[in-house]
């Protein structure tokens, strides 16, 4: 009964080869609000599992958990389509929230770790479906030169990104540091392979981003995102912000 | 008073925001809000480097309980100093020079975020503020370097910085972690004096505390100040404005020295870590110099050039001379700011008259046609190896009778003392009217800069660190046994000796089929000018990691 349970939890808070069923389902959704919804609610019946489950996980989740959020991380580096990326960002990110779980066993920060990934993925799949609604696609090296044709709506995707692949003062990067924190003395490697996967993240991350809004704008003109939107979207990105410099006050 | 450091943290980062909405409304003259911020924390580092010279306690201020702590002390207000004034002269330089570019108000704002992210750096007083505006000030040189969106190439080298400063941003995270972790505190004061207290203390897989935080700390510096194979990005940045380029290679990145210097507490308690931070900059600061000397284009000769002054300075600090290391970094950052400055109002010259006369100078240093040696050549070699010697032992015996106990003073000596005879040695070969005259000139200059060098640098030590007794631990903590140090120094003066013996044959063997030397020189050559093949195995490794990971996700169909 107890493997279901941790099966039916590594559904939700994705572990490979279940991991792949979240991505099948997060790729082929079209509409950006029922992404915004999926990315933000499907950890959570993980969470609530794990919190139910009430007993402890095995150790040997966590090189699973480490394995999962170094495959996804390294396989992000190959994709062109931010979709895409944004699933496997979030499938990486979420199976560390295995580790920090079995480790410090704490739903409270799991939860916060959680949300401080799939916020800004959630703002980031609203301003794709933006990129999407003008240009069809949001396929880094088909549609390039965004920055200078729409800068406005750029620059929102820019701070997303940023948000995402946890840069300061983002609440990533403070779930990022509580968990290198938590591990570095009692599972040194652990650590180091955490580290490596945040490098990745940036290294896939910047590179989509510079394919897609780097180089003269298209032919096809089309308009950038209007003041307000532009603002109720960078409210989004201000909150995140501000909750960012809140969880570092409750984490560390 | 000291309160007045929190006002430098804060008004560019107030600038930035007002910078940006001045902008919105009045359009470019909006930027002017930016220039008269930069002035006014000017004239607050001012006072705070004034309070600090006239003896202000050192003292912390908490912004909150977490983090967020900026300290007031002689490093962090000097290096404060210096980066508002260089951050000042790139505002007002770029007024100008960057006036045609779209995106003008975004170039002022990302200015100030620089600055900010740079003061709050040298002035951060817990591990969490310091780990912040370090990787805020590696995200904000992405996007300046990048400033050109329709540039590709700008933006594919500001993307070897940004990797570059993520993989050195990682260690000092490893090393905040297990400070973190051993004293339960994120502030450096009490980190620094808990070190004091045990500076036996073991972390992961028992090892000592301080060497294996001192080893992550000189990584993360090493990423910062371009050293040997974290070197890549740094030649290559030259696509990004002109402007930027002075601010990196005036102030981002020395930030390697300094992040040295502020662990010095650390770095004191050491046995190992500073011998491997001389060899590491001893080795940049060579290939640098060759790398510098071999190119053909001068933006990536003065790259190179600083990688070769990053690597003395970090090489300083591997000799115990941690002062010394803040002001060479001060004095490189103010003479390549300059250059990279003055470089557009050369280029324009030049376009309309390359104004080079073609004198003897000419012909020694553009044409490389050295005179035809008539003079007595053992007396010149003789004074060529002499005079720089007793300068620098006359001016190094002025501020420190004992100066010969410390090895990092010989090592220093002994690296003045080539570079004067490389100076004069130059001097002797060149075709000039007045020979004497031109050479009295040129002992004249060298002593006035050994002086001055060594002069500001003894001042230097008494700012920064007052406790004599912690600088020459710091230069027992860099030394290494004196049989090991004599065969060290034996070893170098033999490569050299050979090197300059090399130079003689070649010169007399030139243009004659029968160069021994000739082959291995073609080799070498290939060496240098493929850069040591060091970007081409980085991107042989990129491009590899790309198909795998492509061939992972067609196995896995892209889910």
């Amino acid at each position: 009964m107890q493997s279901y349970i941790w099966l039916l939890a590594a559904l939700f808070l994705p572990l490979f080869p279940l991991s792949m069923v979240f991505n099948s389902v997060y790729q082929r959704l079209s509409m950006p609000l029922i992404r915004f919804v999926l990315i933000i609610a499907w950890p959570f019946p993980g969470i609530w599992i794990l919190h139910e489950g009430n007993t402890q996980a095995p150790d040997w989740l966590i090189y699973w958990a480490l394995a999962t959020a170094l495959l996804y991380a390294f396989r992000a580096i190959s994709v062109k389509e931010v979709t895409m990326w944004s699933g496997y960002l979030a499938t990486s990110a979420w199976a560390m929230g295995w580790i920090l779980f079995i480790v410090d066993d704490g739903v409270n920060e799991l939860s916060f770790h959680v949300l401080s990934f799939a916020l800004p993925l959630a703002v980031m799949s609203l301003l794709l479906g933006e990129l999407i609604h003008r240009y069809e696609s949001a396929y880094a090296g088909i549609v390039s030169g965004v920055a200078v044709a729409q800068p406005r709506l750029s620059g929102l995707i820019i701070m997303a990104m940023m948000a995402a692949i946890a840069s300061p003062l983002f609440p990533s990067f403070f779930s990022m540091l509580q968990i290198i924190t938590t591990l570095v003395i009692t599972y040194p490697l652990v650590t180091t392979g955490l580290l490596l996967v945040w490098l990745i993240w940036s290294w896939s991350g910047i590179r989509l981003l510079q394919e897609l809004l780097v180089g003269p704008a298209l032919p096809v003109k089309y308009r950038d995102i209007s003041r307000a939107r532009a603002v109720s979207y960078g409210s989004l990105i201000v909150l995140l912000l501000l909750s960012g410099l809140y969880l570092s006050g409750v984490l560390l | 008073m000291q309160e007045l450091i929190l006002i430098v943290v804060a008004l560019p980062f107030v600038s930035a925001l007002l910078t940006q909405l001045a902008v919105s409304r009045l359009g470019r003259k909006g930027v002017k809000v930016s220039i008269y911020a930069a002035w006014l924390t000017l004239a607050f580092s001012c006072a705070g480097i004034w309070l600090a010279l006239n003896g202000a306690d050192f003292k912390e201020f908490a912004l909150s309980s977490a983090w967020g702590m900026i300290r007031f002390d002689a490093l962090g207000t000097l290096m404060a100093l210096v980066i508002t004034i260089i951050s000042l002269l790139v505002r007002v330089y770029s007024i100008r020079y960057m006036v045609e570019e779209t995106g003008y108000g975004r170039f002022f704002v990302l200015l100030d975020l620089m600055s900010g992210a740079l003061v709050l750096m040298v002035v951060a007083g817990d591990l969490i503020t310091l780990l912040v505006a370090w990787h805020l000030i590696g995200i904000l040189l992405y996007f300046l370097l990048g400033f050109d969106t329709r540039s590709r190439p700008a933006a594919r080298y500001a993307f070897w910085t940004w990797i570059t400063y993520r993989f050195g941003d990682l260690p000092l995270l490893l090393a905040a972690a297990l400070l973190y972790q051993a004293f339960d505190s994120w502030s450096l004061s009490v980190i620094f004096e808990q070190i004091a207290l045990s500076p036996q203390t073991k972390t992961v897989f028992d090892l000592p505390l301080v060497e294996v935080v001192g080893v992550l700390v000189a990584i993360a510096a090493y990423a910062r100040s371009a050293q040997f194979l974290l070197h890549t990005w740094l030649p290559y940045t030259m696509s990004g404005p002109t402007p930027v380029s002075a601010l990196m290679h005036a102030g981002i990145v020395n930030a390697g020295g300094f992040l040295i210097n502020r662990f010095a507490p650390l770095f004191v308690e050491t046995s190992g870590v500073l011998h491997w931070v001389f060899i590491v900059g001893l080795a940049t600061a060579v290939i640098g110099s060759i790398l510098m000397l071999t190119q053909n284009d001068i933006k990536k000769a003065l790259g190179y050039s600083t990688m070769g002054q990053m690597g003395f300075m970090i090489m300083e600090c591997g000799v115990g001379a941690f002062s010394l290391a803040i002001f060479h970094l001060i004095a490189h950052g103010l003479f390549k700011g300059t250059l990279f400055l003055s470089a557009g109002g050369v280029i324009g010259e030049a376009r309309k008259n390359d104004g080079v006369p073609k004198d003897s100078l000419y012909d020694f240093v553009i044409e490389k046609h050295p005179a035809k040696i008539k003079k007595p050549w053992l007396l010149m070699a003789a004074v060529t190896l002499v005079v720089p010697i007793t300068i620098l032992f006359f001016a190094h015996w002025a501020v420190a009778e004992d100066f010969l106990q410390k090895q990092g003073a010989i090592v220093l000596l002994f690296f003045g003392w080539i570079t004067g005879a490389q100076l004069i040695f130059s001097t002797y070969r060149m075709r000039k009217q007045n020979p004497g005259r031109l050479f009295m000139m040129v002992i004249v200059s060298f002593v006035v800069v050994v002086l001055g060098y060594t002069l500001i640098s003894h001042a230097f030590d008494q700012f920064l660190y007052p406790d004599e007794a912690f600088r020459l631990r710091l230069y027992t903590a860099a030394g290494i046994d004196v049989f090991w140090f004599d065969v060290l120094v034996v070893l170098v003066s033999a490569v050299i000796v050979a090197g300059w013996l090399r130079t003689y044959y070649n010169e007399r063997k030139a243009g004659s089929a029968d160069n021994a030397l000739k082959p291995f020189s073609i080799v070498f050559y290939a060496l240098i000018s493929r850069e040591f093949y060091v970007n081409d195995l980085y991107s042989w490794l990129t491009r590899k990691l790309d198909a795998m990971a492509l061939k992972i996700n067609i196995w896995l169909r892209w889910i």
